[in-house]
């Protein structure tokens, strides 16, 4: 416990620095945001995933809560987007260069918009969160720019936000309580240091009860796993609904 | 995490489950070994591939048997046919058993190649000394074949531990009875075949290895009642460097000495080299302290 403590004091620290840094530099950080528009479509899974409804997706945590911060600058309780829809939950840095990291969620979540907006069955059903935890850089304004068109509802009834916190102290309960593990590296690959994040990429599942039922990491997440998945709860809805009306006859 | 269980509290035969927990270490739910279909309900180690939405499973012995002394649990012939004979391959997704495969003899450890081309697991029976293959055929199924025979079975050399090199290319394979360290060319994974031993204590068992392979760690204590007796009851952890032709002992730490009780199992702190292996980007790694 006290050596977890000590890491996140650490990281703490180094997310207050870069925050001084940026005021040092008048808040103006060269625009380096890395939108996620890569050309090509996405590796096809290798096997072929379980059909929804054929198995359970168990209750893992209650999703944890925080305050947060949308790209209109107004501070909010992150529940309030976890709750009342299925949401899809993704911790980015727009910074982030990996394409097996952010990028890859993002391209996942278009492409998961598109099929969604397509779908009748799911309109108003889901929301879509990307949340930062790289508060000294990723503020409000970026995190508008970021999200370009896409905080758009195009007409799919899907809601797509883009949040982000104040401060590391905001920050880090919300990031430990989902078990997202986020670490600083070094790149040199252009000669000059510049200090990185380095996080496993994890994107979060949620029943619109609030409880996270599925964690994917980079291998299952693909539109189609998730896909079902997310049709495996409306089933589970539909058949807890029928459950009760009968109940009630 | 998904813990694998040996036996129940019922009948302390080796029908079993697994159990699942979230990462604050709350539990979940629970899968039962399949009994049926060809399945005997017995576990012992699981292995995934996620890559392949895959999960293995093996099969060992109740407690009713482990915590016999073993001199007196090979002589009961009865006893000695409640082991389990099997390999079961999961829908690691939705944790449901898609194939379960007769493997004879106590099948143990399991380990995946970790290569990202290959699509082929390992395990080593204890009882009838065989390495047996886990793969994929030319249609895509799953298929489990013995081959590989370590040491003379009629001598039950009793394999237990094993550990794949990090391109899948060698197995070390240590025999309990017979104190070996055997080590396997898996250049073909279909025609395993052993190029090297050496004999490194009175009775060894868990055995891992450094991420480069240079280092390779091996431990004495199977179980606490089929440990020998007597001053071959040895009880350490030894660390050896591999050159790729002989195995030499670098350090010692005598459990018993220090009254530390039997050596078991070891977890080797790799991050600092897996992410140099993994990085693709250029990123150097700064551990935070």
């Amino acid at each position: 416990m006290t050596s977890k403590w000590n890491a996140t004091r650490a990281i703490i620290a180094a997310l207050r620095r870069r925050a001084r840094v940026a005021t040092l530099l008048g808040c103006f950080l060269p625009a380096t945001i890395a939108f996620a528009h890569k050309v090509g479509p996405l590796p096809a899974l290798d096997f072929d995933p379980p059909l929804p409804g054929s198995y359970k997706l168990h209750r893992i945590m209650a999703a944890p809560d925080g305050e947060v911060v949308g790209i209109d600058g107004r501070a909010q309780r992150l529940s309030q987007f976890t709750r009342n829809r299925i949401t899809l939950l993704s911790f980015i840095y727009t910074t982030c260069i990996d394409p097996d990291g952010c990028p890859l969620a993002y391209r996942v979540f278009d492409a998961l918009k598109q099929k969604i907006t397509a779908a009748p069955a799911l309109r108003g059903r889901l929301q879509f969160v990307t949340l930062s935890f790289d508060p000294a850089r990723d503020t409000p304004a970026v995190m508008r720019q970021y999200a370009g068109s896409r905080v758009k509802d195009e007409g799919g009834g899907l809601r797509w936000y883009f949040l982000t916190t104040r401060s590391a102290l905001q920050l880090m309960p919300i990031v430990e309580d989902f078990g997202q593990d986020i670490r600083y590296v070094i790149d040199r690959s252009n000669g000059k240091p510049r200090r990185e994040l380095s996080h496993v990429l994890k994107v979060f599942l949620i029943d619109d009860a609030g409880f996270v039922r599925e964690i994917y990491t980079s291998t299952f997440l693909h539109p189609q796993s998730v896909l079902n998945d997310i049709e495996t709860l409306i089933l589970e809805q539909r058949d807890e609904r029928g459950i009760r009306s009968a109940g009630q006859k | 995490m998904l813990v694998q269980a040996l036996s129940n509290a019922k009948d302390k035969g080796g029908v079993t489950g697994m159990a699942l927990y979230n990462n604050k270490g709350a539990f979940i739910t629970s899968y039962a070994m399949p009994a049926d279909g060809g399945g005997d309900g017995y576990g012992y180690d699981l292995a995934v591939n996620p890559k392949k939405n895959v999960l293995l499973t093996s099969s060992f012995t109740g407690h009713a048997n482990y915590m016999r002394p073993l001199g007196q649990l090979i002589k009961d012939q009865e006893a000695m046919t409640r082991f389990g004979g099997t390999m079961v391959l999961w829908d690691l997704k939705a944790m449901k058993p898609k194939k379960i495969f007769s493997v004879p003899g106590a099948p143990l450890e399991i380990r995946w190649s970790l290569n990202s081309t290959d699509n082929w697991a390992v395990a080593a029976t204890a009882l009838t000394s065989k390495i047996w293959l886990i793969k994929q055929d030319s249609k895509g199924e799953w298929q489990a074949n013995d081959v590989a025979t370590i040491g003379d079975p009629s001598k039950i050399p009793l394999p237990v531990d094993i550990s794949i090199t990090r391109n899948g290319k060698g197995l070390w394979v240590n025999t309990f009875m017979d104190g070996k360290t055997r080590y396997f060319d898996m250049s073909n994974p279909e025609a395993p075949k052993q190029t090297y031993e050496k004999v490194t204590g009175k009775q060894v068992n868990m055995i891992s290895q450094s991420w480069d392979g240079k280092r390779v760690y091996i431990t004495s204590s199977l179980l606490a009642n089929w440990d020998k007796g007597g001053s071959d009851n040895e009880q350490f952890l030894r660390g050896f460097a591999w050159d790729g032709k002989d195995l030499k002992q670098v350090f010692e730490v005598d459990f018993t000495k220090e009254k530390l009780g039997r050596a078991h199992h070891m977890k080797l702190g790799s991050k600092s080299l897996r992410a140099a292996a993994a990085d693709r980007t250029g990123l150097k790694r700064a551990a935070l302290s």
